[in-house]
């Protein structure tokens, strides 16, 4: 972009002081000390404030209720109402009691555990036994009575060119069990989506009466896509129910374009975050440990991947969401992110300071899942293969010269708002989020990948060979939403071999569930109109 | 290796690789289906224009606007937009860049058979980039040209009588933009800068047909037209987001398009007014460029940027000030509802 | 590098023993240094985060490098800084992918270093000067997608 060509709006007075100011060692007040209680040395630097060991122990946790205590008390507050000082104060000094449990996601890397810890520390858990706590010993009210952790388990598929991966569940149980009888452990891993068992699974994990069988939901029948086509067509399960959860798992992964990967973990991610609350009946809340640091990635990788229609919610600290269950019924839940105010680098002195560096991995690693070193991925600087990761780096080097970069990007963040009414909203069988309008329509205008003009003389060749089972099925293109799409859409590419071929790859339970449960729902409204009964 | 047919009309080989899709086409294909994307987007909806309006194509010889003057003129004539095109030039007093630039935009005139008006600092504010540069260095001159640029663009087009300005923006200038508003906190153009056309309460509309039309591709289309252009270098390069997933750029405007704010910020944003020296729109008494020639007049330059001193209506005896503008008087049926009255007002007051 | 047991001397004459598995923490026996009045000091380095997989899967090393090293025009030496450790770490302990930790000089963004538990943005950073027995603590904060 040339000097002559400043887009609209841009010549203004901003302009002058359009650049934000380069980190300069401003010497006004001494450093040496905390700025804080001005008495003990100064240990860390923290945006531009410097803090003694306990004073960063203390802003770090006054941080983390100020963003969990009002949130908890009206889960109707807004981003920027949960920053309004007053609200904040409302929060008080701990949050009523709750009753009941609490999920908690424990990826292992500094954020997710320092949150744990500190919950752990200051009583928010329950012990587990519902006796009645002895104020008069200093015991705290517990929030809650007890705390689910749940992991799951990437190491699978994650082909680390360094050394094998690790599946770190034992360590991380390990730790989790030793901090008292509060807390259930519940390890997954990611090929579970691919398990019909998982949900008998879990209600094993947690002590849960098994469902009655009428009740037990059929995910037992997959459903399957073609992913080389780009209208994505679905085919009845193909009878491979002999691969196992794993291999379907990495059939699918190779099938994906690299870049791809990541967002199709994290959806993995959710949904499994997603089951588990929907099978334990009295969990309310949902805390992921998400940090201000991550929170400004998730912003630009999001935008990149086109996921600016549900960023908000995405986004935001309080996501409120109605869950269905098996009797059809819905229960509200609650996803929290009490870690908004607080960056990277304090969880990671913190986790030091508490001796939990050598549990912390922080490296998720998915840019390598998969099979890794194909012909045709390419590649971005710095050998990163996913725009997530590209983010980050990005992110990462802006902050050096720029420091109040992630505060800037997630001060946007939070004036974003969601336009659609959630409740009405259709949802997208893969992340299970509101569905942009016209996510394919416009994807078909502003790209053109056919010409009307030109008929395809494929065609005619295609009613003889296999690509004809194509035209008649069900498009998944047409429900998903606009990032999705984006993940699931070959690389335009395809060699004319490849297409005369159609391998349909098993699709995640989950998805084959929410894909019926859109037939169902499409049929309910035509119903009147159908004459024949299928 | 055997030639690969093209992948939208099977029968020609395929020449070229989209930067878009990724799709191998050939030549005649890739220039209809870039045609065709530029055609899309200017009918979407309600369309970007109106039957008989007249457009001026912001012109600056390089690639964006000659192609934009290319494709508009092709497709005004094949689609029957029935558009009145005229070309738009800004010299900037650049020596050397700018003079081989405008003779371009001449050739382009010539080429195309549309009437060319060329505006410059010099006529409108007595100084010259290369003057300017000489005063205040090399490190804040973007803003000058980008502010007195805005104003000229404006100014050439009331001049012509036009209704609408279009620009070359390109996909990766809006990719850009989004981006860099997320970054800087910038909400209130980040809620615009997505949009197709724009237009302040009192400035003429501008639009950007290439919205959608990667930077990558209208090199190439200008390459394999034959077109002339005048090089100038890419500073910024989106390569790492290409490389990754071709798709990137369009999908981080569409997440720019979905991105809705907040109330409270909306209402927050500066009432218009108009400068009291010049009648060009600003949010203060004096507009950006009176401002800022006032102060390269006075010798100062930085300050200028903070408009501390802005204060009179009268500039000082001896300095040059910019002319009084001219709002545009014709009250067609493109203008919206509000506009007709502030456009009958201006009139009352002359 | 990390399964010889190869002796790696370093221009001062100094070596380094790269450690084997069977080594939990890896011990220096410098030879006889080549000129009087060279002492060194004992450096205890611990990685976090996961970032120990790039030296040889070890969290924790325990090092000597020497206490005084040339300035830049060679004419005195002056006391060792963090951007020798930095470079010098480079050379004898990282067993994969420079560039995950370092950045020319200094060390990619998004690695957190701490000295005796303070944030080295407060210690001066690379020109911290090291004393005996400091303990650095490198803690990776990237996700790697």
């Amino acid at each position: 972009m040339s000097c002559g060509d400043i887009p609209d709006g841009l010549a203004t007075e901003e302009q002058g002081e359009a650049l934000m100011p380069r980190r300069v060692k401003v010497q006004r007040f001494d450093k040496s000390k905390c700025q804080k209680c001005r008495t003990a040395k100064s240990m860390y630097i923290i945006r531009n404030v410097t803090y003694c060991k306990e004073c960063f122990s203390h802003s770090l946790f006054t941080r983390l209720t100020r963003t969990l205590h009002p949130a908890m008390r009206s889960t109707n507050l807004t981003s920027s109402e949960l920053k309004n000082k007053s609200l904040a104060s409302i929060g008080g000094n701990r949050p009523l009691p709750q009753g009941g449990s609490v999920l908690i996601g424990l990826s292992g890397g500094s954020s997710s555990i320092a949150l744990l810890d500190i919950l752990v520390e200051r009583e928010y858990i329950g012990k587990g036994d519902g006796r009645v706590i002895d104020r008069t010993k200093g015991e705290k009210q517990p929030v809650w009575d007890r705390g689910i952790i749940l992991h799951v388990d990437f190491s699978d598929v994650i082909e680390n060119p360094i050394s094998k991966e690790e599946d770190r569940s034992e360590e991380l149980k390990k730790w989790v069990e030793g901090k008292g009888n509060g807390l259930v452990w519940v390890g997954l891993k990611a090929e579970d989506v691919y398990d019909g068992g998982l949900r008998k699974k879990i209600r094993g994990i947690v002590g849960l009466p098994k469902e009655a069988e009428g009740e037990e939901r059929v995910d037992g029948d997959g459903v399957a896509v073609d992913l080389k086509n780009p209208d994505l067509p679905l085919f009845p399960s193909s009878s491979s129910s002999s691969s196992t959860p794993i291999d379907q798992l990495r059939s699918i992964l190779s099938a994906l374009p690299a870049a791809s990967r990541p967002s199709f973990l994290s959806s993995i991610l959710d949904s499994l975050i997603t089951t588990t609350s929907q099978i334990i009946p009295d969990t309310k809340h949902i805390l992921l440990a998400e940090t201000s640091t991550r929170q400004a990635q998730r912003l630009i990788a999001g935008t990149a991947l086109g996921k600016g229609y549900t960023l908000p919610l995405d986004l935001s600290v309080i996501n409120k969401s109605s869950l269905s269950i098996t009797d059809g019924s819905k229960r509200d839940i609650v996803r929290l992110k009490p870690m908004k105010d607080i960056s990277f680098k304090e969880v990671a002195i913190y986790t030091h300071l508490r001796g939990l560096n050598g549990l912390v991995r922080n490296a998720r690693n998915w840019d390598n899942a998969g099979p890794q070193g194909r012909k045709g991925d390419s590649r971005g600087k710095g050998n990163t293969r996913s725009l997530e990761s590209l983010t980050e780096q990005f992110i990462a080097s802006l902050a050096v010269t720029h420091p109040a970069t992630v505060s800037t990007i997630n001060r946007t963040g939070d004036k974003l708002r969601f336009t659609g009414v959630k409740e009405d909203e259709v949802t997208c069988p893969v992340c299970q989020l509101p569905v942009d309008p016209n996510a394919l329509e416009w994807k078909s205008r502003t790209a053109l990948t056919s010409l009307p003009t030109k008929t395809l003389p494929q065609d005619i060749g295609a009613v003889t060979n296999g690509v004809e089972q194509g035209k008649d099925k069900e498009s998944l293109a047409k429900m998903l939403c606009y990032a999705c799409l984006t993940t699931f859409t070959p690389p335009t590419v395809v060699s004319k071999v490849a297409r005369t071929e159609v391998v349909p790859i098993q699709l995640p339970l989950w998805v084959g569930g929410n894909v019926r449960d859109r037939r169902r729902e499409m049929r309910e409204e035509i119903k009147g109109f159908l004459i024949d009964e299928e | 290796m055997p030639p690969t047919p093209c992948s939208l009309c099977h029968t020609a080989r395929a020449l070229v690789k989209r930067p878009k899709t990724g799709q191998q086409v050939c030549k005649d294909c890739f220039f209809e289906v870039f045609e065709t994307e530029v055609h899309n987007t200017i009918v979407e909806g309600k369309g970007i224009f109106e039957r008989g309006e007249k457009v001026a194509i912001g012109a600056s010889g390089g690639k964006d606007s000659t192609v934009l003057a290319h494709v508009l003129s092709v497709l005004n004539k094949r689609y029957h937009y029935g558009l009145d095109l005229f070309l738009l030039s800004i010299d900037e007093g650049i020596t050397g860049y700018r003079d081989d630039s405008l003779e371009t935009v001449k050739q382009n005139q010539i080429e195309y058979g549309l009437p060319l008006k060329i505006l410059s600092y010099n006529e409108l504010y007595g100084w010259t980039m290369d003057k300017i540069v000489e005063q205040v260095g090399r490190r804040n001159n973007c803003t000058f040209c980008g502010v007195f640029r805005r104003q000229a663009l404006d100014r050439g087009a009331a001049q012509l009588g036009v209704d609408h300005i279009v620009t070359g923006h390109n996909a990766d200038d809006i990719a850009e933009t989004v981006l860099m508003n997320i970054m800087r906190g910038d909400i209130a153009r980040l809620g615009r800068c997505t949009a197709v056309t724009t237009q302040s309460e009192d400035t003429i509309k501008r639009s950007k047909p290439f919205k959608y039309a990667y930077e990558k591709e209208i090199v190439m289309y200008a390459y394999f037209k034959k077109l002339t252009y005048f090089s100038t270098e890419c500073i910024y390069s989106p390569d790492d987001l290409e490389a990754i997933r071709p798709s990137a750029i369009v999908d981080i405007i569409h997440s720019g398009e979905s991105f809705q704010l907040e109330q409270s910020v909306q209402k927050g944003m500066k009432a218009m007014q108009t400068c009291l020296r010049c009648g060009y729109i600003s949010s203060n008494d004096l507009c950006k460029a009176c401002a800022l020639l006032e102060g390269l007049e006075a010798g100062l330059d930085r300050s200028a940027l903070r408009q501390t001193q802005a204060n009179s209506s009268n500039a000082p005896t001896g300095h040059r000030t910019i002319p009084m503008f001219e709002r545009y008087s014709n009250v067609g049926a493109s203008q919206p509802a509000e506009g007709i009255e502030k456009a009958v007002q201006a009139i009352e007051i002359k | 590098m990390s399964t010889s047991d190869d002796i790696i001397t370093t221009s001062n004459g100094l070596g380094y023993t790269s450690s084997s598995a069977a080594h939990p923490e890896s011990l220096v026996k410098p030879p006889q240094a080549p000129s009087a009045g060279e002492d060194t000091i004992e450096i205890k380095i611990e990685f976090g985060g996961g970032l120990h997989l790039l030296f040889s899967s070890q969290p924790s090393h325990k090092i000597h490098i020497p206490r005084n090293i040339p300035n830049d025009d060679n004419t005195a030496t002056q006391p060792v800084n963090m951007r020798y450790l930095v470079k010098w770490m480079k050379s004898n302990l990282l067993s994969e992918r420079e560039e995950m930790f370092g950045d020319g000089d200094g060390v990619r963004p998004g690695i957190l270093v701490l000295i005796n538990d303070a944030d080295w943005e407060l210690e001066g950073e690379l020109e911290y000067e090291l004393r005996d027995r400091d303990e650095i603590v490198f803690i990776s904060t990237l996700h790697g997608g």
